[in-house]
Order: structure tokens, then sequence, then C-alpha cells
């Protein structure tokens, strides 16, 4: 999960990406072979039979900062640490279930207290060391214990992992919690191998080692992170390329040249108005992938003029979302009237609020501002090339309430200062997820005592703080949904933030790179790649 | 002239301390915490003061600055805060690249605009005079990443003359990726050069000794290179020293068109994070090569006109 502008968009900036886990399904049902389906996969774009060999070159946003995972919450780290870990379980490609990966199965107890997961036996470290028990119960309980984890507020009521046997390790929690499986899909719970995390201390995460198909190799600190295959991994005979290079490109046109230059391979983060002219070049393929995405402008709604539900009202039907996404987007956007990313928990039941001037200027007659007010706009630095022209729109299209916007930029850190002191009136923010259940969202977002005040909206409605508790103690997705739709169709209508527009990924690769596919929750399957000649 | 380089030396120490106490306060007078923005809104009081301990940011302002002066002098920069790494490494590579991009420009740009502006001088008001006064003028006033981008479509992606971005992993291929970058660094500082030396030049051949040259029988070409050249060369040096200075920390536009990792685009990332250690290691090392340039450019300037070194 992503918020502007403590995190930005990570496809102008480095962005420091608050990513939630989940997935809503608890249950063996699905222990399918996720492998097979991932083989089948990187077969069916061409039809032909993957190929070994080659260095697959991606141009990125930002580099990593640190492998350390439970400290991290920048995508440009985290989507590369998952070709380097992994975990128990891990997101179904669709984006809508949770899979094995290093759990081949599981059980979860009648009182839904008691996970017990079977591990895989052919799994090794890329040292070579085996993979055991005693290393998951290690780096689960240092993610929810370690000082400093940005991810322990995932585990409410984790109480303790217990090695069963070598392959088996059981986890023990409070009371039933149906995110769980999804929990132990997080990056920030990487399987790793405790003696060597123990004896080595901070230096082992300038020099990785983990169980996922690619291996530490050299690292130019800002500019280059070169990854080896791993010939031991178990999803074998994935990875297919030899070497993959992470290669910073901050500016987004250069990544796009390089790749029609054969400089890269894969160019992620193809800006919108560069993606017309790479769709006319027949050695491109441009990726358009569903992005777990969801773009809104968030109010302080405890300045008095928000206070006011018909003010609040007023502004969701005096933007144009349509125009927007046509202007700033160029048309890769879908608008929006609901603060979820569109995956479970998005309720299809709920439309944006159409553009209506009428509509808007009667309803702020009625408030108890009919001739306006004046208030700010606070942008980011980093993002101001972006947000800028954005804002600047909202200023234009609310000066037809008599709403008086001054629109101040910040520099980052100032930025996130005032949004979580609450002192914003307000701003242009977005938040993603790498997930697929949609508790943690909602904490984040939407309910009021979620823990960050409703992503400092202030946002107060005791409802849907009841409803979202319930939807997270309860295991059947179906019920889930229902309570969901009851929380959408209330924070549409209360209308704490203007909901503005959903977009996809766009993401520009070579056209002899085969098998590549962004996930729904931003990173890339690395080891599904191959080249044809 | 030893005497002359010694008290030039001597005065660069003060400069330094000054600088040092300069980008120190600076960068803690900012409102705004590295610890709050690492730790973003899962931040406790505790995780905070363990950081600040961690980053010497406990105790005094006054201790603090001691304690970065005293670091400072066993070499030692301190480790980034969003790297996790040591400052000095992290600048090496990038200090390397961003000299060696505004050497190769300057080189590039000098190269070009002492034949174009001796032909300028020499042809005052003629034809090739006005185009290349055309020529500068659209050089100095094209935006350069758009001169980047559009060179970055004819050289690279069209005729594949050479890349497009990146830096390469060894010096000759790191010369081979910074063609291009030179290239559009040095057409927006030649011209600056141009104009100085053809006003410069055309002072200088105004003047009595320059018809006192021709009328002894020197050759045309001989007064030109040695007596106008080099006469008027001494303001020219200077607008080269200080855009020289100027590309160390000002080329950051230019490094994230072509995708090079330099200092310019190191410090923003630090400045925006708050990264402490790295804006200050930085900044420093900046400053302080700006002050050699500058100190190099001094003594050029008795190299060429050896009466400044008496005055």
């Amino acid at each position: 999960m992503q918020r502007a502008p403590l995190i930005h968009d990570p496809r102008f900036t480095r962005s420091q990406f608050l990513r939630l886990t989940a997935a809503g399904m608890a249950g063996a049902g699905l222990l399918g072979s996720g492998l097979a389906a991932e083989q089948a996969f990187a077969q069916s774009h061409s039809g032909a039979t993957p190929k070994r060999g080659g260095v697959l070159r991606m141009g990125v946003t930002g580099d990593v900062y640190n492998f350390d995972a439970p400290l991290i919450t920048d995508n440009d780290s985290i989507w590369t640490m998952l070709l380097i870990y992994d975990q128990l379980t891990r997101p179904t490609a669709d984006g809508l279930n949770i899979e094995p990966s290093l759990a081949k199965s599981w059980e979860i107890s009648q009182d839904g207290k008691t996970y017990t997961f079977h591990l895989r036996t052919d799994v090794t470290f890329h040292d070579g060391s085996p993979m055991t028990a005693e290393d998951v119960k290690f780096s689960i309980e240092r993610c929810v214990n370690l000082k400093g984890s940005q991810w322990s507020f995932l585990f409410p009521g984790f109480k303790g992992m217990e090695v069963v046997d070598t392959h088996t390790v059981r986890a023990h929690l409070s009371g039933p919690r149906a995110p769980f499986l999804s929990d132990v899909a997080l990056f920030g719970t990487s399987v790793l191998p405790k003696k060597l995390v123990l004896s080595q201390g901070e230096k082992f995460f300038q020099h990785p080692v983990g169980t996922g198909p690619f291996m530490f190799k050299s690292w130019a600190k800002g500019s280059k992170l070169t990854l080896s295959r791993n010939p031991h991994h178990f999803r074998a005979p994935m990875p297919y390329v030899d070497e993959f290079q992470n290669i910073v490109v901050i500016d987004d046109n250069t990544r796009a040249l390089q790749l029609q230059n054969g400089e890269l391979d894969i160019a992620l983060f193809v800006p919108p108005a560069a993606a017309g002219t790479l769709r006319g070049n027949s050695n491109i393929v441009l990726h358009q992938d569903n992005f777990l995405d969801s773009h809104f402008i968030m109010m302080q709604n405890q300045r008095p003029y928000f206070q006011d539900k018909l003010v609040r009202q007023a502004m969701n039907y005096a933007i144009d979302k349509e125009a927007m996404i046509k202007h700033f987007l160029f048309g890769y956007g879908n608008a929006s009237g609901q603060a979820m990313p569109k995956m479970f928990g998005y309720s299809d039941s709920v439309p944006p609020y159409p553009y209506d001037l009428a509509k808007a200027k009667a309803l702020m007659a009625k408030s108890k501002f009919p001739n306006g007010f004046s208030t700010t706009f606070d942008i980011a630095a980093s993002t101001v090339a972006q947000s800028k022209p954005q804002a600047e729109y909202v200023q234009q299209q609310l000066k037809q309430l008599g709403i008086t916007i001054a629109i101040q930029q910040f520099d980052d850190a100032t930025a996130t200062a005032r949004t979580q002191s609450g002192k914003y009136d307000m701003q242009l923010s977005y938040m993603t997820s790498d997930i697929v259940d949609p508790d943690e969202l909602m904490s984040f977002a939407i309910v009021p005592h979620g823990g960050t005040d409703a992503i400092w909206t202030y946002y107060l409605n005791p409802t849907i703080d009841k409803l979202a508790a319930q939807a997270a103690a309860i295991t059947d997705r179906a019920q889930r949904q229902k309570l969901y739709d009851q929380i959408n169709v209330m924070h549409h209508d209360d209308a704490p933030m203007i909901f503005l527009f959903r977009t996809p990924s766009l993401t520009a690769t070579s056209s002899k790179v085969q098998g590549f596919q962004v996930l729904p929750t931003g990173n890339y399957r690395l080891e599904q790649c191959w080249f044809s000649s | 002239m030893i005497t002359y380089l010694l008290r030039r030396t001597v005065g660069l120490i003060p400069v330094f301390f000054g600088l040092s106490l300069t980008i120190f306060l600076l960068i803690h007078l900012i409102p705004g915490d590295p610890a709050q923005v690492m730790l973003g809104f899962r931040a406790t009081p505790e995780a905070i003061a363990r950081l600040h301990k961690a980053w010497h940011l406990d105790g005094p302002l006054w201790s603090q600055y001691l304690g970065f002066l005293q670091r400072l002098f066993t070499g030692d920069l301190g480790d980034s805060v969003q790297y996790q790494a040591p400052v000095r490494d992290l600048l090496e590579t990038r200090v390397q690249e961003t000299l060696l991009l505004a050497f190769l420009s300057m080189v590039l740009s000098v190269a070009l605009a002492i034949p174009l502006a001796t032909i300028s001088a020499t042809k005052k008001d003629r034809w090739p005079d006005q185009l290349i006064r055309i020529v500068t003028l659209l050089g100095f006033t094209m935006p350069s990443f758009w001169l980047a981008l559009l060179l970055m479509l004819l050289l690279g992606s069209n005729l594949h003359l050479v890349p497009v971005a990146g830096y390469g992993d060894t010096l000759g291929d790191h010369l081979y990726h910074l063609i291009l970058p030179s290239i559009v660094v040095a057409l927006s500082v030649f011209p600056l050069i141009v104009r100085t030396l053809r006003a410069g030049m055309l002072e200088v051949m105004s003047m009595e000794f320059v018809k006192t040259a021709r009328a002894k029988g020197l050759k045309r070409r001989t007064v030109l290179y040695r007596h106008v050249v080099r006469n008027a060369l001494i303001p020219t040096i200077a607008i080269v020293g200080v855009n020289m200075g100027f590309l160390l920390g000002g080329a950051v536009v230019i490094e994230a068109v072509f995708g090079l990792p330099g200092v310019g685009y190191l410090l923003i990332t630090g400045i925006n994070q708050r990264d402490y250690p790295l804006v200050q290691g930085g900044a420093l090392v900046l400053a302080m090569i700006f002050v050699l340039v500058n100190f190099l450019t001094d003594v050029t300037y008795t190299m060429v006109d050896p009466r400044i070194r008496h005055r």
C-alpha cells in the first residue's frame, strides 16, 4: 500500500511504499501446483518451449535501499527482494488468491488459531545449506519482533512459531485471523538462513542469501544490481536466464529510448505519453497489466469546511475524472468512486461520482458554506511534475464552487510530516496493494480507527469500525465481501476524500522477451522470462 | 610563483572550515527529521531515539558538528541513512563520473569555442560571424534536456552510433557512454565561451600593440594567436572555471536524462530523505572540488598572464 507524499508514485520517483499483504481465502482448497501453471504461462505467449540463457536487463526507477526485509517499505527494494527470497506462501498470478511456495501445503485448526505448514524438502539456500523449519520460525518471528520492523502491525495476536520437525512448522495465534495465509506471503517474512544472519549480522544484508530464483552477485549502489541464476532453485527448470541486471534509469523517456535502442530488455513504468510510440514499434511489446491501485485526493476532515458532508460531496461532483484520465493519463485509467483498488473487497455496485457541476453547485448552496471558502493543497517536491498540473486542474474546477485553493509545494520530508500530523488541508494521494486481502487497505485508508486515522483524513464513522472488525474475523469470502460492500457504500456517500481513478501498469519489453508479466501486486516473476531468438 | 601558490593554499583552510560549518548548519536547520522519514507513520519515540543515537543526531548541535569534523579528519564521511553504506563508497564512483563528464564537456567546449571565436572575431559582422552568432545563440537558449532527447533519438535510436544512456563498466566503456552527454553539455556551454572570447579578442585587436606587432612585420596569424588570443583568454578562463564548477553539481538534469549515476542526483534523493550524512558528505566534497577548480583557474591565470602573480 502506498500513499503520497510519504510514498510517491513509483512511476515517477523513488517511492517509499507501504505494501500490505493478504489474501482472503483461508483453506487448503487450492493446493494445486502453481508451478505447472507458471510453466504453462511461460510457454503460452509464444507457444514455444522456454529456452535457457541470456542476460535480462531491466530499467527501473530507483535502486534497492536495503535487503533487510522487515525494515523495508519502498517498492524498488521489495520487488527486487522478491527475486532473491521466498516466503511460505505467495499470491497467485491473478492476484486473487494464495498459493503454496516454500510451504507445499497447510492445515488450519477448527478454531482458526493454529496453522500447520508442511515445508518443501527440496529447498536449499544459495550457500547450499538446506532450508528448514528453524529458518522459517526465525524469519517470521524476526519480522514480527525485530526492532524497527515496519510490518509487525500485520500480526496482531501472533503468539509465535513452533518447530514440529525439520519440515513442519506451526503458527499460533490468539484468535482467528482471515488474512493470515497472506500475511506469511509478505516479503517481510522472507525465509532467511538463520545461521548466516546470526553470524554475519548487518553485513548479511549487503550480500543477501535466500532460496529464490536469483542469487546476489554484485551491487553498484544507486546504479546497478546484478543477480545470477540460482541453478538449484526448487522451481527448476526456472529461472531460464543466466543473469538479471536491475539498472536504475531515473528518466522515464530515457528508459523507453534505451529499450528501443536495445540497451535494455524491459523498461518498467513507461510514461503514458510514450506508450503510443512504443505501440507502433514491432520490436517492442507494450504490456498493460491490471494493477491494484487507487488514486484520490485526501481531505483533512477536521477542517470546519470539510466537516460538512455536503461540501465534500459537492467537491466530488465538481471534478471531471474522465477529463483527468484523458489529459493526464492519456486514457490509461478508469474513474473510481471508492478507495479500494479493483480486488477482493472492491464493490462493483459503487459507481464513480459523475461530473455534474449543477448538482455540485446545488449541494454547495445547501451546505454551511454556500459562498465557498479558502483552503490549501500540498504537493511534494519530488512529484511536482505530475502533481502540480493535476492540482492546478482541481484548483480551477473548485473555483466554480467558490473554493479558493492555494497550492503549496514542500520538500518530501516536510510534506510527509505535515500529512502525518494532520497539518495539510488537501493533497493528491494514492495507494497500491501487493496483496489480495482487503483487510489492510481498509484499515489504512477507510476504517477510522485502523491506526492511521483513515489515511490521515480523520474520517469518523463507528459503523465502519464495527463492520471492518467483523470482516477480519470471519473466513467466508462471500460474507466478508458483503460487509466490505456495506463499508464501501458508506465511505462513498460520506466522501471523506475525492475519489479519482485507477491506472494499469504500463511496461514495455523487447519482443524477444517471453513470459514476462507484471502481477497486479506490481512485482514480476522474472524466473519465468526467457529469450526467443 | 611559489609564494603565490603557498599563499593561495593557506587561504583554502578557512574556506574549508567555513564550508563545513555552513553545510552542516544548512541541512540541520531545515525542518524534518530523518528518523521520522525513515520510520514512516509507524515511528515510535523509542525507535526515533535509537536512530538518532546511531546517526550521531543526539546531543547539542555544536557537539554534533565537532563529531562531524572529527570523523571528517579520519576520512569518515559517515554512513548514508537510506543506503546504510559508507558515504565515501557511494560518492567514489559518482564523483568520478561527474568529474569525467565535466572534464570531457569542457575540453569539447573549449576545442569548439576557440576556432569559432577566432573566426567570428576576425570576420566581424561578415556572414561567418553572423552564422556563428546565430548558432551560439541557439545552443545557449535551447533547453539541454530537450537537446539531449533529440540527440538521443538521432545519434542513438536512429543511427546507432552511440548508446542512448548508461555509464558502462570499464573506463573505455565509460568514455563511450559519455560521448552523447558531453556533446549535449558542451553545446550548452560553448556559446558562452565563444561570446566572451570574441568580445575579448575584438577589444584586444583594437589596441595599439596589435597594430605595432603588425607594423613590425609579424604575420597576421602569429599576432592573432600569440597576442590577441592570449590576452583575450583571461576572462574566458574565468568563465570556463565557473562553468566547470557549475557542472559538478548542476548537471543533475543531464545525469537524470542519460541515466548517469552522478553526484547531483544522489544529493537530491539525499535531501528528500533527510539523509544528513549523505548530503553533508556529498555537498562538502562537491564544494571542495569547486574550490579546487577555482584555485586551478587562478593558477592558470598566472601562467597565461604573469602580471597577476605580482599584484
